[in-house]
């Protein structure tokens, strides 16, 4: 069986300065190297601060924004494999309706001069499937499932609520029974008691359907819930990938671990050990050299500013690190014996 | 310290505010008592529209028309040996209320990219604070501005002092925000969301920024959040509100290990990490918050409360007061009233 997606070295580029003549002169380089796979009916939780380049990666692989370069392969009925990266637009038509995208702020992603059953019958009509009574009735259908009355079919989105209008919106995403659906940032701006609701609906919706998410967020508590598989990026880059369980609590890199050693958690008895991390995300435009996390870590050595760090498998987790490197593993190596001599003496 | 034993910095006593709009009045703020005392920090916790943040803009004098603040007090107290002065007792655009608010009353809004002005140098920014609310002369000013600055940990204070909001990150702008809230020691701070937007690690230092300020001013911080992640790290004590009404209020510990009220059990449940919340399929609060026109009797939660007593949580509003020794409450469950209608049921 082939994965539902198979993304490969895929890197965004945006211009920064431009020539004269329309040439690029230098760029964003806002993902880089993004290599991952994503089996159906698995949800893959992709965090990192904002600036990380997580949305940009799900715009992407929805080719919403054109890669640089790398690949995409999508297989949404397990034999037929397309490469979304090289397709052009046309080609891409009739397979967009296999993957949808669910956006964070519920309020401006719902046009508010149509009523909610123009708004979830859209993709059926842009779509050319079925006639109007067909379409009514699918959305009654939808409606009901994702939660909402079947009777306010004729309301406006101004009539609900932020998770009802949530539920619109996740309505919307399934009509055309896709197999991947882009979170991005769904549930952060609800209140914790409906986000509760809308991650309690996209874990059942999954079920059902046997659908893959793609859920980008910020909140690793809410991720390590709803998450598979979680892939940590920074600047860019992918760092640390592997199942939820893994990454989240024996994490291998040291952003991972600073992320999730800074993440407020709501129990007052947890003991926050380290320090938050200095500094912010860099600047996409100048990014550091060697490994970008370098001028952050709390543990870099002389050798992260020169050398990338490459892909590194260590415990079933794919992770980004000298330190875990075999040719530059004894860098650390030496400092902890150092320490241990030190203290002997 | 005792609670008893330390400075009461603010109190608020049972205040109100109402928006009288087109179609109908909205009671944002239906009766809100609490105090907040020196060195401590009060998380106000809610969901959207329950009226958390307008307590707090009535002491600051910013609740504006239609809204007004109905009844109630709010006692400031300057310092341990000064008389009360109650906010409510003068006109928000009084000179007494200007000389105290953004000296001695400071606030940090949620949005820094709004809150700061796009066309000043930050520095000036700064500067216009000091101007009102100290004595010092042009240069005295300036060195103060620019120890602020290093003080929130904003490098190269002198240069970046000449610099606009834009030019800064952020996280960087939410510093100087707190630089502005700071520059005259206020005696109470009140955040308003101030890390909401903000990435997990910048958030962790803007908190720890204002543990440590808190600390070496002494100052009261009225924190205002909906994440109960960040109370659970950083309030000393928790409110927690629905629809206008606080229904519990206790010191952190206890509120997350032993809370009261219906409300704040349900909330709990629902929040993941947190030790009450069941793995898989989250609990959630059946039903969503009342809009703000309609009425409900009684007890606002008791619609979706599942121990509410039928005949009188829909009928009277339960008291807010003491339920044990460690935490208040409002909920006919604690109530005499609720007792003997349990007896008179069973």
């Amino acid at each position: 069986m082939k994965p539902l997606l198979n993304v490969e070295n895929l890197s965004v580029w945006f211009p920064k300065k431009v020539s004269f003549f329309g040439k690029p002169l230098t760029w964003i380089k806002a993902v880089n190297g993004v290599t991952f796979q994503l089996k159906a009916g698995e949800t893959l939780g992709l965090v990192g601060e904002s600036g990380s380049g997580k949305s940009t990666t799900g715009y992407a692989i929805m080719r919403a924004l054109n890669p640089r370069e790398g690949k995409i392969e999508f297989c949404p009925d397990g034999d037929t494999v397309y490469d979304l990266a090289s397709m052009d637009q046309k080609e891409l038509r009739p397979i967009r309706k296999h993957f949808q995208l669910i956006f964070q702020d519920p309020f401006s992603s719902l046009n508010p001069r149509m009523t909610v059953r123009d708004l979830i019958a859209e993709p059926l009509k842009v779509s050319g499937q079925g006639t109007h009574k067909e379409h009514t009735e699918r959305v009654k259908e939808l409606m009901a499932e994702v939660g909402l009355n079947p009777a306010f079919l004729n309301r406006y989105p101004h009539a609900f609520s932020g998770g009802q209008r949530q539920r619109i919106v996740i309505a919307r995403a399934l009509t055309l029974n896709p197999k991947l659906i882009i979170c991005d940032e769904a549930v952060s701006a609800l209140d914790v008691s409906v986000q509760a609701q809308i991650l309690n609906l996209l874990m059942e919706l999954k079920e059902k359907h046997n659908l893959a998410y793609i859920f980008i967020g910020h909140d690793l508590e809410v991720v390590r819930h709803i998450a598979d598989r979680v892939a940590v990026m920074y600047a860019g880059r992918l760092v640390e990938d592997g199942s939820a369980e893994d990454v989240l609590t024996h994490s291998l890199h040291p952003y991972t671990q600073s992320l999730l050693a800074t993440a407020p958690r709501p129990d007052p008895h947890f003991v926050y050990e380290n320090k938050p991390l200095s500094g912010e995300v860099p600047n996409p435009a100048a990014l550091p050299s060697g490994c970008v996390f370098h001028p952050r870590c709390p543990v870099a050595k002389d050798c992260c500013s020169e050398k990338v760090p490459q892909h590194t498998q260590l415990d079933g987790k794919s992770v980004r690190c000298l330190m875990h490197e075999e040719d530059s593993k004894h860098n650390w190596d030496e400092s902890f014996s150092l320490a241990e001599t030190i203290q002997d003496d | 310290m005792t609670e008893k034993d330390r400075h009461v910095v603010l109190e608020i006593k049972d205040i109100a505010v109402d928006y009288k709009t087109d179609h109908g009045t909205v009671h944002a703020v239906r009766g809100v008592t609490y105090k907040v005392h020196a060195d401590e920090m009060l998380a106000i916790v809610g969901e959207s529209g329950c009226g958390k943040s307008q307590s707090s803009y009535a002491t600051m004098g910013l609740i504006q028309a239609p809204g007004e603040v109905v009844r109630g007090e709010i006692l400031f107290h300057e310092d341990e040996s000064s008389a009360p002065f109650n906010l409510l007792s003068v006109d928000k655009n009084s000179p007494e209320m200007r000389s105290i608010r953004g000296g001695k009353l400071s606030m940090i809004f949620q949005e820094p990219m709004t809150a700061l002005s796009p066309v000043h140098k930050i520095g000036k920014q700064i500067d216009e604070a000091l101007k009102i609310h100290t004595d010092l002369d042009k240069a005295g000013r300036f060195k103060r501005a620019c120890e602020m600055l290093t003080l929130v940990g904003i490098p190269d204070a002198e240069k970046r002092y000449h610099q606009y909001s834009f030019e800064f990150s952020g996280g960087m702008r939410q510093r100087i925000m707190i630089a502005i809230a700071l520059c005259c020691n206020p005696k109470l701070l009140i955040a308003d969301e101030p890390t909401t937007g903000l990435d997990v690690t910048i958030q962790a230092q803007i908190l720890d920024l204002i543990q440590d300020l808190k600390k070496k001013f002494n100052m009261g911080v009225i924190f205002i959040t909906h994440d109960l992640a960040v109370v659970a790290q950083n309030a000393d004590r928790v409110a927690v509100m629905y629809l206008g009404r606080i229904v519990e209020e206790a010191d952190k510990v206890t509120l997350f290990d032993e809370p009261q009220h219906p409300y704040t059990q349900a909330l709990l449940r629902s929040v993941i990490g947190s030790p009450l919340a069941s793995d898989g399929k989250l609990k959630t609060i059946e039903g969503s918050v009342p809009g703000p026109y309609d009425v409900v009797e009684g007890c606002a939660f008791h619609p979706r409360c599942e121990h509410c007593m039928h005949g009188l949580c829909d009928k009277k509003m339960p008291d807010f007061e003491q339920v044990n020794d460690k935490t208040k409450a409002a909920c006919h469950l604690f109530t005499e009233e609720g007792k003997h209608h349990k007896e008179s049921q069973a």
